[in-house]
C-alpha cells in the first residue's frame, strides 16, 4: 500500500494537518494563497492588456538598437545561449527527456509573445538548438572548466566585437543588461581574485593597497562609484571618445571586484593550513602554491558568494541610468512613458518581474552546476559510501 | 658540495620561541645519513616544531640549524639564507603529516607528479611513470586515478609517503604520521616506513608507536619542555633510562 498517493496523504497528515494549530495555519495559508493566485489570474486573463508587451518587445529586448543592426543582437543572444549551456553542461549530465519537457514549457511561453513573427521564431529555434548542443557537447565530451573557460572568454570578446559597430551608446534594453553583466562578471572575477590574494600577499607594498582599495570601495556607494568614473573618465582621457557602456561597465568592475575579492578571500580563508603547508614542504614555488593548490580550492569554496555577486551586478544594472544608458528597466519606464502606453504600469512591471526571475534562476542553476563540477574530489566521497 | 659531510641535520644550541614562549631551547643534534632518528616526548613537548624547523615551516630565533650543507635562515641572523637556499631545502626533505595534507582537487597521479613537474623541471610522462613505480612500492597501484577523498586514511598516508618520495629526498620528516588514523590502519603506513628505513632512507619520525621505535630507530631521542632530556640506542633507552622523566613519561605510555 506504498502508491504515491497513499504517502502523499501519509506525508500531509503528518507535516500538515498533525495537531489543531496545525490544521488551522494549513487552511488559513491555503486559503490566502486561493485568494492571490484567484485575484492575480483573473487581474492577467481578463484586465490585463498584454499588447504593450508584445507591441514594445523590440524597445525591452534591444532598446533603441536600429533594424538594420538587429543581427547582430541575435548573433549575440546565440552566444549568450551557448555560454550558459556550456557552464550548464559543466555540472549537470544532459538529460534528453528533462530538456524536451523544459523546451516545451518554454515555447509555450514564448509562442504567444513572439507570434508568428517568422525572423524573431527562427532566431529564438536557433538560440534553442546552440544552448542544447552546447550543454550536450560539454557533458558528453566531459570537458573541464578550463575549456569551458576559454570558450567563454572567446565568446564574450566576439559579442563585443559584433556589437561594438552598432554604436555601443545605442545598446539598450535585456541585451545592454545582458552584455553589461557578462562583461563586467568577467572582468570582476579575475581582478576580485588578483585583489583577495594581494590582500594575502607577504609583500606589504602588495597588500597594503589592496587592502586599501577593497576597503574603500567596500564603504562607498555604487552608484556613486559609476558616475563618478563616468564624469572622470573625459577628465583624465579628454581625446579618448569612451562610450558610456565602457565606462559604466568600469564603474561596476572597480566596486564589484572588491566585493568579489572578499568573496574570494573567505574561500581562502577557509583552507586548511596544512595545504599550504605540504606544498611548500614540497619545494613548490609561491605562484605554484597559489595557483595550483590555493586558488581552485578557494574558488571551490567561494562559486556561492561569487555567484550571488554577479546576480548582484545583474540586478544593480538599473544603476546605469545615471550615465544615461537605458537598460532593461529602464526601457519599462520609457514605454510607460509614451502617452498610449501611461496606464500600463501592471503590465509592464509583471513582465519585467517576470522577466528578472527567469534569468535570476538561470544564474542560479548555472552556478549550482558549477558548484557541482568544481566540489568533484569531495563529492566521490560520498558516492563511495 | 657540503655533501660529502657525513652528517645531514645539525643543530647548535637551537632556540626556538611562540612569542616569548620558548618552546624548543639550546638544542644540539646531528643525524648522520641514513640514520633513523624517532623523537619521542609529551604533547607540547615541542617534537613537532623541532622536526618543522629542519624543513623551514617554522623558523628559529637562535642557535645554528645546518641541513644538507646549507645553514637555514634564522629571524635574528637574516643572511644566513635566502628563500632559494629555503627551496633548495625543501626539495631534498620530504615531510609527511599527521593530517595527510593531500591535494583533495587532483588526483593520487597528480598529487605525485605536481612537484617532480614543477620544481624538478621533470616531462609529465616522466614523472607519471616514476609516480606508477612509488605507488605499486606502496602497494596503491591501483588507485593512481582516484581522489584522496575516495581512499581510507591509512592509504592517504601511504600517498602522502608516496609523494614526498616522489622529489627524491635526502631525508624525510615524519610528523605523527599513524596519530591521525583508525587502529586497524596504523600498520598498513609503518609497514611502508620500515621497508624505507631497510631501504636506508635517512629518516626523523616523531611517532607514538614505540613498539615500532624500539624496532627501527638507530637513535631515540626523549624530548621534554623543548630539551632533550637524553637520547641513546633503542635498548639504552627503554630498558635503563637514566632520567626519571623519561621513565615516568615510559612507564605511562607503556602501560597500556
Amino acid at each position: 500500500m506504498s502508491s504515491p498517493f497513499h504517502s502523499m496523504i501519509f506525508w500531509s497528515r503528518r507535516n500538515l494537518f498533525a495537531t489543531a494549530k496545525d490544521v488551522a495555519l494549513t487552511v488559513m495559508l491555503v486559503l490566502l494563497s486561493i485568494w492571490a493566485a484567484y485575484h492575480f489570474i483573473h487581474w492577467a486573463v481578463l484586465v490585463a492588456r498584454w499588447d504593450v508587451v508584445s507591441d514594445s518587445l523590440r524597445v525591452f529586448l534591444v532598446g533603441t538598437l536600429p533594424p538594420t543592426e538587429f543581427w547582430r543582437a541575435w548573433i549575440a543572444l546565440l552566444f549568450v545561449a551557448l555560454i550558459v549551456g556550456s557552464m550548464s553542461g559543466l555540472g549537470f549530465a544532459f538529460r534528453p527527456r528533462q530538456m524536451a519537457l523544459t523546451i516545451l514549457f518554454l515555447a509555450g511561453l514564448t509562442f504567444p509573445i513572439v507570434g508568428n513573427n517568422i525572423p524573431v521564431l527562427a532566431a529564438v529555434c536557433s538560440m534553442t538548438v546552440s544552448f542544447v548542443a552546447s550543454w550536450f557537447l560539454v557533458s558528453r565530451l566531459a570537458l573541464s572548466i578550463r575549456h569551458v573557460g576559454c570558450f567563454v572568454t572567446g565568446s564574450l570578446a566576439l559579442i563585443f566585437m559584433i556589437l561594438a559597430p552598432a554604436g555601443m551608446d545605442r545598446w539598450g534594453g535585456l541585451l545592454l543588461s545582458l552584455v553589461f553583466t557578462l562583461v563586467s562578471s568577467f572582468f570582476i572575477i579575475i581582478f576580485g581574485v588578483l585583489l583577495a590574494f594581494g590582500r594575502r600577499s607577504n609583500n606589504w607594498a602588495l597588500r597594503l593597497p589592496c587592502i586599501m582599495y577593497i576597503e574603500s570601495m567596500r564603504s562607498l556607494p555604487l552608484i556613486l562609484i559609476v558616475y563618478w568614473i563616468w564624469i572622470a573618465g573625459p577628465l583624465f582621457f579628454p581625446t579618448w571618445n569612451v562610450a558610456a557602456v565602457t565606462r559604466g561597465i568600469a564603474g561596476f568592475v572597480v566596486y564589484f571586484s572588491a566585493v568579489a575579492a572578499e568573496s574570494v578571500r573567505g574561500g581562502l580563508q577557509g583552507l586548511p593550513k596544512g595545504q599550504q603547508e605540504a606544498a611548500r614542504s614540497l619545494g613548490l614555488g609561491e605562484f605554484d602554491i597559489n595557483y595550483q593548490i590555493l586558488l581552485p580550492q578557494a574558488l571551490r569554496a567561494s562559486v556561492p558568494a561569487l555567484m550571488g555577486n554577479i546576480l548582484d551586478v545583474f540586478n544593480f544594472v538599473p544603476v546605469v541610468f545615471v550615465v544615461g544608458l537605458a537598460d532593461f528597466l529602464r526601457t519599462g519606464e520609457m514605454v510607460l512613458a509614451s502617452p498610449r502606453y501611461g496606464d500600463r504600469t501592471y503590465e509592464v512591471y509583471v513582465f519585467m518581474l517576470v522577466i528578472y526571475f527567469a534569468i535570476g534562476s538561470v544564474l542560479t542553476f548555472v552556478a549550482r552546476g558549477l558548484e557541482h563540477h568544481l566540489s568533484k574530489g569531495s563529492r566521490r566521497l560520498s558516492e563511495l559510501h | 658540495m657540503t655533501n660529502a659531510s657525513n652528517s645531514i641535520v645539525e643543530m647548535v644550541n637551537l632556540n626556538k620561541y611562540f612569542g616569548t614562549q620558548l618552546v624548543l631551547s639550546d638544542i644540539n643534534l646531528t643525524v648522520i645519513r641514513g640514520e633513523v632518528l624517532v623523537v619521542i616526548g609529551g604533547s607540547g613537548s615541542g617534537k613537532s616544531t623541532l622536526i618543522r624547523c629542519i624543513n623551514g615551516l617554522e623558523s628559529h630565533e637562535g642557535g645554528t640549524l645546518i641541513v644538507d650543507g646549507y645553514t637555514m635562515p634564522c629571524r635574528t641572523l637574516p643572511t644566513a639564507a635566502g628563500s632559494k637556499d629555503l627551496l633548495r631545502i625543501r626539495k631534498r626533505v620530504g615531510m609527511v603529516f599527521q593530517q595527510f595534507n593531500l591535494f583533495p582537487h587532483k588526483t593520487v597521479r597528480d598529487n605525485l607528479t605536481l612537484a617532480p613537474v614543477r620544481v624538478h623541471n621533470r616531462s609529465p610522462a616522466d614523472a607519471a611513470e616514476a609516480a606508477e613505480k612509488l605507488l605499486s612500492r606502496v602497494g596503491l597501484e591501483a588507485h593512481a586515478s582516484k581522489f584522496p577523498a575516495q581512499l581510507s586514511g591509512g592509504q592517504q598516508q601511504r600517498v602522502a609517503i608516496a609523494r614526498a618520495l616522489a622529489m627524491e629526498p635526502d631525508l624525510m620528516l615524519f610528523d605523527e604520521p599513524t596519530s591521525a588514523l583508525d587502529p586497524e590502519m596504523v600498520s598498513e603506513v609503518l609497514d611502508v616506513m620500515r621497508e624505507l628505513a631497510a631501504d636506508g632512507m635517512t629518516m626523523i619520525i616523531v611517532t607514538h608507536e614505540m613498539g615500532f621505535a624500539r624496532e627501527v630507530a638507530g637513535r631515540i631521542a626523549y624530548l621534554d619542555k623543548g630539551r632533550f632530556l637524553e637520547i641513546g640506542t633503542p635498548t639504552e633507552l627503554f630498558d635503563s633510562p637514566n632520567n626519571d622523566r623519561t621513565k615516568t613519561f615510559l612507564s605511562r605510555i607503556l602501560k597500556h
